[in-house]
């Protein structure tokens, strides 16, 4: 318990200084402030063998074995300014994550060098690792200057992407360069949509009462068309001819004839439920926005205007992935 | 965690495509140092060692797919393993340290599974590679395993940078060791040359030259080597041909077969170690002054003309013995240089002559009884030891003996089947035959053995090769000491005045297994001047890198310096130090200052000071198109064209992304602005 909180207390010391070494930014160029540089596991045994070398040279008298282990001495210390020269070279530029639904994963550009740069690349594997998490990429640095980063959308909310920490150990091996580098981009996660019966209240005025005022609408009237597969469709849905023909998922949806406007509200449930409930609400977002029915946002905390179209779905579903976590 | 890794992208390391290019890269290394390792290493790892080149190079060309199973390598290798230790027995402990390490690189390239495992290959191919020049130091060798040393570091870089392309792999690998190099260099010359720390295990099979036993039939043996067995630089003269009799070993001890070294003699020299007296006879006379770098043999022997007079130097510490004779302390395991001085005129008879003669005078209780029966004869005719001996050359010059490398084997009673039956050897046939006539006649002899002779391919150095080994015989005279005869001179002077070569013109036996021996082609004039350049280079190879010690390294540094005190000595290093970062400097200024160089930038610069110089109207901070404009009307209709191209290609180049412009482009654009250049310059005058 002791040491935990030792190792937390270093572990805010280290996170300050490193917010104040490597301040956030959308773009790094890497330099003497950014760079960390260590021989690596692989280097001390580099030097070990060059001591074995000494030693042999040294007992057999013999010159051409202590040349070679200077020779050796010698690519060690050259490599450790190549091997920062190298990373240093690095100009790293993470565009915005998309957002996404729970449990699914997005990609974001990272650029891994500034495009209008006229000096040489960088060379070899980069290793890209979550900071003091998890494992990590390799990624070749030869294939493209754009690589496509892959993210775990975990967990509903508006996350803070934590630092992520690059590697290299280019050219051979000696010497690790890494940096810790913070991109100061969020991660949006929305509820992932949850198949539910559309809850549409109708547009509230001061006069009217709650009860028995709301409209179902049961969206299976009249074939309107094909719709793309969205996340929380239901399965019985699903255009299956279609799916063999195209190779895509595709949804028949149906259209009532009658537009209608009204409010989606979040429900008053228990701490444990509301995830299921906003997960609930995202579905119907996604399904009113689908028929062109103008809607309202109360999740309570917040409240949206009526209004529709896809910037109208981003906006309330962002509302979702704020709603503030209970129950922690 | 946020990231998303894929689990377990590449499952089968072993037969991965991304490693491919390092794995080929190592196995070819690796059957690199074995190859040139067949004498240490036994022969069925040897074979185990292509074998798992072929398999690897299998893989590589996707002929086979399916690597082999973990536990099928374990168990060839357990096998092996044991087969090593039961062989070990004999081998001796650094040839078993090298076979093993033979082996379990070669296991290990069988089956790879891990990252870790590349890396722990790559150190063992390499410590492989240095072990390499345990045995071989000459300058060829040296160019292979350095040759190895860039494969093993090109493949390193490939396991780092798989999609870089072999061929800038290779680059990058040879200007970073050409980088390197300088620094080494400086290293090697300057860190202290330590003596050995400790003993080191040497190697049996390893051992070159003469043995410490003769059995008349094993010089033969060495006679068909032409590898080099030392070089003696003179000062100023060099001895005349019948002159270089270069002692190694004294023997002593005669079986009827067999010549040794005297076990009595053996125990008298310990005695005297343990009791620190070194022998010191006084020399007197003309002496012959030189320096001997003699080859590793990994053996104590050294090589002087008689008498040899020799100042020990703390790192050599060689030891001078009662017969005469020149003792390292330590196996000769690398190129070792002495210098010595030989009294050619000084008898050799300051020993004890109590020991000397009991030891000399010893023969073997049966056996060769013609020879016995006729030294009896003999000594009854001639009391007199002159003519005594004389008589016994004379049965040589009488009889038909000759000269020849191929004798018939003599089994039983050799000196008999060789006096009177075959009478045709060598020198070890003639020497013992001789020496034991003389001791039956009782008069003390023994068998020297050594080489005879050297050729000068470098004015003042003479080369002395396996060929030339000999033996000889010395008597004890009671006023002279002991006396050098040589029994092959008699039959064969050619072998004293000329050489091995000339001696066995005839017969063609001379190298006769190694017929592209270069030294077999010395009648061809080309091959001759290139075997001649050949060994000038091996020399100066010997002489400045093998044999840099720590005393040349002491006249080095005070050449440089002049007399060397302790601060100085600390100035020296601090220098090496500030030397040393001052060339990684050097070698990173072009990558720092690279970063402003755009060749279309610096062109494009250029030519706007050369319009801006002719217009008067120069560029501030503005867009090229901005500033083409505002020169249009100062510019001649032809110039404004050229530098509207100009204008357009710079502002193309700068909205590309990187590296999309080709040379030709940048070739092009160099053109275009230096005919600006001219024609505006041409215009002004």
């Amino acid at each position: 318990m002791q040491t935990l909180r030792i190792s937390r207390f270093w572990q805010t010391k280290i996170t300050h200084w490193l917010d104040r070494r490597i301040p956030p930014a959308h773009q790094h160029q890497l330099n003497m402030r950014s760079v960390f540089i260590l021989p690596s596991a692989f280097g001390w045994m580099y030097l070990a063998l060059c001591l074995c070398l000494f030693l042999l040279g040294t007992n057999y008298q013999n010159n051409v074995m202590l040349l070679l282990c200077f020779l050796l001495i010698g690519l060690f210390l050259l490599n450790l300014h190549a091997s920062y020269w190298n990373f240093a070279r690095l100009n790293l530029t993470l565009s915005a994550i998309p957002p996404g639904y729970e449990g699914d994963h997005v990609q974001a550009k990272l650029k891994i060098h500034d495009a209008q740069s006229k000096s040489a690349k960088f060379q070899g594997l980069l290793s890209i690792q979550e900071y003091r998490v998890g494992q990590s990429i390799s990624i070749d640095s030869n294939d493209s200057d754009n690589i496509m980063l892959p993210f775990n959308l975990a967990k509903r909310g508006i996350l803070q992407l934590p630092r992520i920490t690059f590697s290299s150990v280019y050219p051979f091996g000696l010497y690790n360069c890494w940096t810790h580098i913070d991109f100061d981009r969020h991660l949006t996660v929305y509820p992932r949509p949850l198949q539910s019966d559309l809850n549409l209240q109708r547009l509230n005025n001061e006069d009217e009462s709650d009860d028995g005022s709301y409209v179902a609408v049961s969206g299976s009237d009249d074939f309107a068309g094909l719709n793309p597969y969205v996340v929380g469709d239901s399965i019985n849905r699903i255009a299956w001819k279609h799916v063999a023909k195209q190779q895509q998922w595709v949804i028949k949806s149906f259209e009532s004839q009658t537009s209608m406007t009204g409010w989606l509200k979040l429900p008053m449930v228990t701490t444990n439920d509301i995830e299921i409930a906003l997960s609930k609400l995202a579905f119907q977002i996604n399904a009113c926005t689908r028929r062109n029915i103008t809607f309202g946002l109360d999740l309570g905390v917040s409240k949206i205007q009526p209004a529709s179209g896809e910037a109208h779905r981003q906006n309330c579903l962002l509302a979702l992935a704020k709603y503030p976590h209970r129950g922690q | 965690m946020l990231l998303h890794v894929k689990k377990s992208e590449s499952i089968n390391f072993d037969t991965n495509i991304s490693s491919k290019n390092t794995i080929l890269l190592l196995s070819i290394a690796y059957s690199l140092v074995v190859v040139t390792m067949v004498t240490p290493v036994l022969s069925w790892i040897l074979i185990l060692a292509l074998c798992t080149f072929v398999i690897r190079v299998g893989f590589y060309l996707e002929r086979q797919k399916t690597s082999l199973a973990t536990r099928t390598v374990n168990l060839l290798a357990i096998l092996a393993a044991i087969a090593l230790a039961w062989f070990s027995l004999s081998l001796g402990l650094l040839i078993t340290m090298v076979n093993l390490l033979v082996m379990a690189c070669a296991f290990k390239l069988l089956r790879i599974n891990s990252p870790k495992d590349i890396k722990q290959l790559f150190a063992s191919i390499l410590f492989l590679t240095a072990c390499g020049f345990i045995f071989h130091q000459g300058i060829v060798y040296v160019l292979i395993y350095a040759l190895n040393t860039l494969v093993l570091l090109t493949a390193l870089l490939a396991f780092n940078a798989p999609k870089m392309s072999m061929l800038s792999s290779a680059r990058y690998v040879g200007v970073q060791v050409a980088q390197a190099l300088p620094i080494a260099i400086i290293l090697f010359l300057v860190l202290p040359q330590l003596p050995p720390l400790w003993q080191m295990p040497t190697a049996k099979g390893a051992k070159t030259g003469l043995t410490d036993q003769v059995t008349p039939g094993d010089i033969a043996d060495l006679s068909q080597s032409s590898d080099l067995a030392f070089r003696a630089i003179f000062d100023d003269q060099t001895p005349q041909a019948n002159e270089r009799y270069w002692r190694v070993m004294t023997l002593e001890q005669f079986d009827g077969k067999t010549w040794r070294q005297s076990p009595i003699r053996r125990q008298v020299n310990r005695q005297y170690r343990q009791l620190n007296k070194t022998f010191q006879p006084e020399f007197k006379g003309p002496y012959w002054e030189y320096e001997v770098i003699a080859e590793p043999s990994h053996q104590n022997w050294l090589f002087s003309l008689d008498t040899p007079q020799i100042d020990s130097q703390p790192d050599i510490l060689v030891e001078s013995g009662h017969e005469y004779q020149l003792r390292a302390q330590r196996p000769v395991l690398s190129t070792l240089n002495y210098a010595v001085k030989s009294y050619y005129q000084q008898p050799l008879d300051q020993t004890l002559y109590s020991i000397d003669r009991r030891i000399n005078l010893q023969q073997p209780m049966e056996g060769n009884p013609l020879t016995r029966e006729w030294i009896a004869e003999l000594r009854q005719q001639y009391t007199d030891d002159s003519a005594f001996i004389e008589a016994v050359q004379r049965f040589f010059f009488d009889n038909p003996f000759s000269y020849t490398l191929r004798p018939e084997p003599m089994h039983n009673n050799p000196v008999d089947s060789f006096l009177f039956n075959q009478q045709a050897g060598f020198c070890a046939h003639y020497a013992s035959a001789f020496a034991y006539a003389l001791r039956l006649g009782g008069i003390p002899a023994r068998m020297v053995t050594g080489y005879q002779g050297g050729e000068i391919q470098v004015p003042q150095v003479l080369s002395v090769y396996q060929y030339d080994a000999h033996a000889w015989v010395e008597a004890w005279f009671d006023e002279r000491g002991w006396v050098r005869f040589d029994p092959t001179a008699w039959v064969a002077p050619d072998r004293i005045n000329f050489g091995l070569e000339q001696a066995m013109r005839e017969e063609g036996s001379f190298l006769a297994d190694s017929p592209l021996s270069l030294a077999r082609l010395k009648n061809i004039a080309v091959f001759n001047q290139l075997r001649l350049w050949f060994a000038n280079i091996d020399y100066q190879w010997s002489k400045w890198v093998l044999g840099f010690d720590s005393k040349q390294q002491e006249d080095l540094l005070r050449q440089l310096f002049g007399e060397l005190s302790p601060q100085k000595l600390s100035f020296i290093g601090i220098g090496v130090v500030l030397v040393i970062s001052l060339l990684l400097g050097l070698y990173m200024l072009p990558k720092i200052t690279r970063r402003h160089q755009d060749p279309f930038v610096q062109f494009y610069r250029s030519s706007t000071l050369v319009v801006g110089d002719k217009t008067g109207v120069y560029r501030q901070v503005e867009a090229p198109e901005t500033y083409l404009q505002r020169v249009k009307s100062k510019l001649s209709a032809e110039s404004y064209e050229l530098f509207k191209q100009i204008t357009q290609q710079f502002s193309q180049s700068q909205y590309q992304p990187a590296h999309v412009a080709s040379h030709s482009d940048t070739a092009e654009f160099k053109r275009k602005v230096k005919l600006l250049n001219k024609q505006l310059q041409k215009s002004r005058s």
